[in-house]
């Protein structure tokens, strides 16, 4: 726990549905992320480890517990005031629903800025593209680009607007091979090379690897945590984790 | 059909859980069936009343009321059906993924098209049977019905109506269904279409045909055919606005049909500067009518049938009215126009002796004759002409001289001549029996007398004021009673009206001449109600429902502008931005066909009601226009905001999730 951390949690806790069909998501997580780092959140699934990334995103709110992100505290903001937030000082990929598919990558890639009131730069959006490889696919349509070229075209949306965070939900989780590791490349250069503080949700190991600590979830709570990742060892934390699950784990 | 069957539960459960698109295919057919069912029911009671003399019958307007119904509910129930099938494009390409074949996805998409069309076309008999007494007793309210006329429940009109609703909508399903079968797999994964290839040849050679289906049906109304004219009523100027409608349906199914081209540079013209400006809903809306073409267009086509018949129909009425009334106008010589006062069958005689004392007075007196016919002696009709007038006819008796009153051009013979046993018709009616100044013609009148009458004058045009037979009073002894007189006097109104002493009532020419139009033009905007009244409300509904429908459509949408920072009013602007976009594309469509049917009208005016010599002027109905996009705007604005309104409640990534 630092006070410099971008985001941070503090018993933080959420459940959905009421009375007898009540499942507790997070039961009191407290944890933070430094600036600049590339943190993996992993865990069975179940565990919560979505709910953690849209509790610290702003997209959902805890039912208890404090968020604080970049200094400020998000339980104090409106839905309003909370987007406006998103919008300016983080950065979304998800695994789907991230571009229009009427746009093109360009108008894509402006949007949040539009969305911001403003006209973008033109120069300011292809800067942006070719900073994740794309700056001579500037007019294609997403359905004129595969899902690997799509995901960057997210990523490259999210970074439009400088982000402090940027947030990643399953981002490789509808692309192959080959295309997952273009994108988890890109993720770890723009960590290495600009210092883009990462969280990213993940059930694969290997993309979990690229991160410089891994985060491990069970039944709602911190369990574990691992610097310097490679995909073997955590494999076999995860797998680990499936066996303890029910017991709880350590703390 | 073995596929069929194990596909069925797959249909049923796609039923249960896309109900909102199936509700809105539910809703449009339905409706489509009872205006179809209610004219239907309507007209299968009027048939064979065909006979009634005078101006348009009830079987006609009853018959342009059911064609009207028709044509809407085909467009309609076609293009949301089509787009309830388009919307399901990720769910087909999911099902050929996992190995379905293009015929499996075909007749699953047509079985549940079936079941839905079934369950709509039952329900749809019920509605118009409920509606058709309701509509009967506004027109015997209107005066455009006998009182009496009721509507009785028939069951052919129903199954008529039933089965073109449930074929309609199955062809639209199964067009759509085919365009869906094709679907690669792969295409499951991306996440929207982008419409390609929306104008097949078929449309084009559709729009070619009914733009030259257009162009003839205008042509046969201004050449009109000895045959075409034989039926009063088709060459009756009064009822040539409800005719003219048959020219602007053509061209409101030849626009429709070439929507798909001319949408797109509409939507580019309409948001022209939208990419240079900041803010994201126009460009999103822009881009989203450009992208999903055919869904622009599907819910562009109701509120463009709205602003283009009502276009269309208003400016048609009000410029053949205006036409008529200057005719009119030019025609009356008469300083007064004297009718009885307070229902009184004729004007007094010693009434009359007072008019004719006034200063420089002259006199013209006309009764009303009926011809039970009128025919060459001898049955022996010209070749292939009528023998005889097909229903009794009302002429006029004119005692003085016609030509006073009226300032009438002859295409042959003078109205000089008409003295003693003689007779002037219309060109018309000498074109249709093939009568020539000169012949003998055999008129039986009213009381059964016969009078050879001697054809003296082929009068030009008829004025929608005047009967198309005029003799003098000496050819038709029997006709007394004097229901107008048309009075040139130096003498002023108040010398006029105490000459009258209240027995009679006398108007000035001009004054005369308005009155009378709006009589005729009042008659004949409650025929154009009764025609296109169903069929206007039904389009209005189906703006409601398409705008739904394609709300539905958007939620994937608004999750992604929720989670890329757009706050709900950002996602409500979105969303009116495009509802205006869509509105005035079809608006401009809907200018595009007004344009085309106030030309032909202009056309239909110059050659059929004013003199050779005149033109008419060219005038849009501009308030009309507008005032039916403000109520398509205002229609469509609340029904795709509420319901996008409803969706944004729960949070972003439930939005997405939550599709149903």
């Amino acid at each position: 726990m630092n006070d410099n951390d971008v985001v941070r949690l503090e018993q933080v806790t959420r459940s959905y549905g009421s009375g007898q069909n009540a499942v507790t998501a997070l039961a009191g997580v407290t944890v933070g992320f430094s600036p600049g780092s590339f943190t993996a959140v992993m865990g069975p699934s179940g565990s919560g480890k979505s709910t953690l990334l849209q509790c610290a995103a702003g997209l959902d709110r805890p039912d208890s517990g404090r968020v604080v992100v970049d200094g400020v505290d998000l339980g104090g903001l409106d839905e309003t005031a909370l987007t406006t937030m998103r919008r300016e000082r983080l950065g979304f990929v998800f695994q789907a629903f991230n571009l229009l598919g009427s746009l093109t990558a360009e108008q894509n890639v402006g949007l949040p800025l539009r969305l911001a009131g403003r006209k973008p730069d033109p120069a300011q959006v292809r800067a942006a593209l070719a900073q994740v490889g794309l700056g001579e696919r500037t007019g294609h349509l997403p359905s004129q680009m595969s899902g690997g070229q799509q995901q960057r075209v997210a990523i490259a949306r999210a970074l439009i607007s400088a982000p402090k965070v940027l947030f990643a939900d399953e981002p490789t989780g509808a692309l192959d091979s080959t295309s997952s590791r273009e994108v988890l490349t890109l993720l770890r250069s723009l960590v290495d090379q600009q210092g883009q503080s990462t969280i990213m949700v993940t059930h694969d190991p290997v993309a979990a690897s690229y991160a410089d600590t891994v985060l491990f979830l069970a039944d709602g709570r911190v369990v574990d945590q691992l610097d310097g990742p490679d995909p073997q060892t955590v494999a076999a934390r995860m797998t680990a984790l499936e066996g303890v699950r029910d017991g709880g784990g350590p703390r | 059909m073995n596929g069929f069957r194990l596909l069925l539960p797959i249909a049923a459960l796609s039923l249960r859980r896309r109900w909102l698109a199936f509700v809105g295919s539910f809703v449009a057919l339905a409706l489509g069936v009872a205006v179809m069912s209610a004219a239907g029911v309507l007209l299968n009671t009027t048939m064979g009343e065909d006979s009634l003399p005078g101006a348009p019958s009830l079987h006609k307007l009853v018959s342009f009321m059911a064609a009207m119904a028709g044509f809407v509910s085909v467009f309609v129930v076609s293009s949301t059906f089509a787009f309830a099938v388009a919307q399901r494009r990720q769910e087909t390409a999911m099902l050929r993924a996992v190995g379905a074949t293009p015929r499996q996805v075909r007749s699953l998409i047509l079985g549940e098209a079936l079941v839905v069309a079934l369950a709509a076309a039952v329900s749809g008999c019920a509605i118009g049977l409920a509606v058709a007494p309701v509509i009967a007793s506004w027109l015997v309210d209107q005066g455009a019905a006998p009182s009496g006329f009721h509507s009785e429940p028939a069951v052919l009109p129903l199954l008529l109506a039933a089965s073109g609703g449930l074929a309609v909508a199955l062809l639209g399903a199964y067009t759509a269904s085919r365009r869906a079968g094709r679907v690669r797999p792969v295409e499951a994964l991306n996440e929207v279409a982008v419409d390609k290839k929306v104008m097949p040849a078929v449309r084009w050679v559709a729009a070619v045909l009914f733009l030259g289906v257009f162009g003839y049906t205008l042509q046969t109304f201004i050449s009109m055919p000895a045959s075409m004219m034989a039926d009063p009523q088709s060459r009756d100027p009064q009822t040539t606005p409800q005719w003219a409608l048959l020219f602007d349906v053509m061209a409101v199914l030849a626009i429709v049909l070439v929507a798909p081209v001319l949408v797109p540079p509409l939507v580019r013209l309409f948001t022209g500067l939208v990419p240079l400006l900041p803010g994201a809903a126009g460009l999103v809306a822009r881009q989203n009518a450009l992208a999903a073409i055919r869904r622009t267009v599907s819910t562009a086509t109701p509120v463009f049938l709205v602003i283009g018949l009502a276009g269309s129909v208003v400016g048609g009425t009000v410029a053949f009215s205006d036409a008529m009334a200057a005719q009119g106008r030019a025609a009356l010589r008469a300083g007064y126009v004297v009718e009885p006062s307070g229902g009184a069958p004729a004007l007094p005689a010693d009434a009359l002796r007072n008019l004719a004392a006034l200063p420089d007075a002259t006199l013209t007196t006309a009764a009303t004759v009926r011809f039970d016919g009128l025919a060459l002696p001898d049955q022996r009709p010209a070749r292939g002409r009528p023998a005889d007038l097909p229903i009794p006819e009302d002429g006029l008796a004119v005692d003085g001289d016609l030509r006073a009153a009226w300032n009438l051009s002859t295409e042959d013979g003078s109205l000089e001549d008409l003295r003693g046993k003689t007779v002037a018709v219309s060109g018309d009616m000498a074109k249709v029996f093939g009568w020539h100044v000169g012949d003998t013609l055999d008129a039986r009148l009213a009381d059964g007398t016969h009078e050879q009458l001697r054809l003296v004058a082929v009068v030009h045009h008829l004025l929608p004021q005047l009967p198309e037979i005029v003799v003098p009073r000496e050819a038709a002894p029997g006709a007394t009673a004097v229901s107008v007189a048309y009075l040139g006097t130096g003498a002023g109104p108040e010398q006029v009206a105490a000459a009258l002493g209240g027995a009679a009532r006398a108007t000035a020419g001009a004054d005369w001449i308005g009155a009378h139009n709006d009589r005729t033009t009042k008659n004949g905007w409650i025929a154009m109600l009764a025609i296109l009244g169903p069929a206007l409300l039904y389009a209005l509904i189906a703006i409601v429902n398409t705008m739904m429908m394609s709300t539905g459509d958007r939620l994937r949408d608004f999750a992604t502008l929720r989670l890329t920072g757009g706050t709900r009013r950002q996602v409500m602007r979105v969303v009116a931005a495009e509802t205006l976009v869509v509105v005035a594309t079809a608006a401009a469509l809907g200018l595009i066909v007004t344009l085309l049917t106030q030309y032909a009208t202009v056309l239909l005016i110059e050659n059929r009601i004013l003199e050779t010599d005149r033109s008419a002027a060219f005038d849009l109905p501009w308030g009309t226009l507008a005032g039916a996009t403000a109520v398509c705007l205002a229609l469509a604005l609340v029904s795709s905001l509420i319901p996008a309104r409803l969706a944004l409640r729960v949070r972003p990534l439930d939005l997405a999730a939550g599709r149903q």
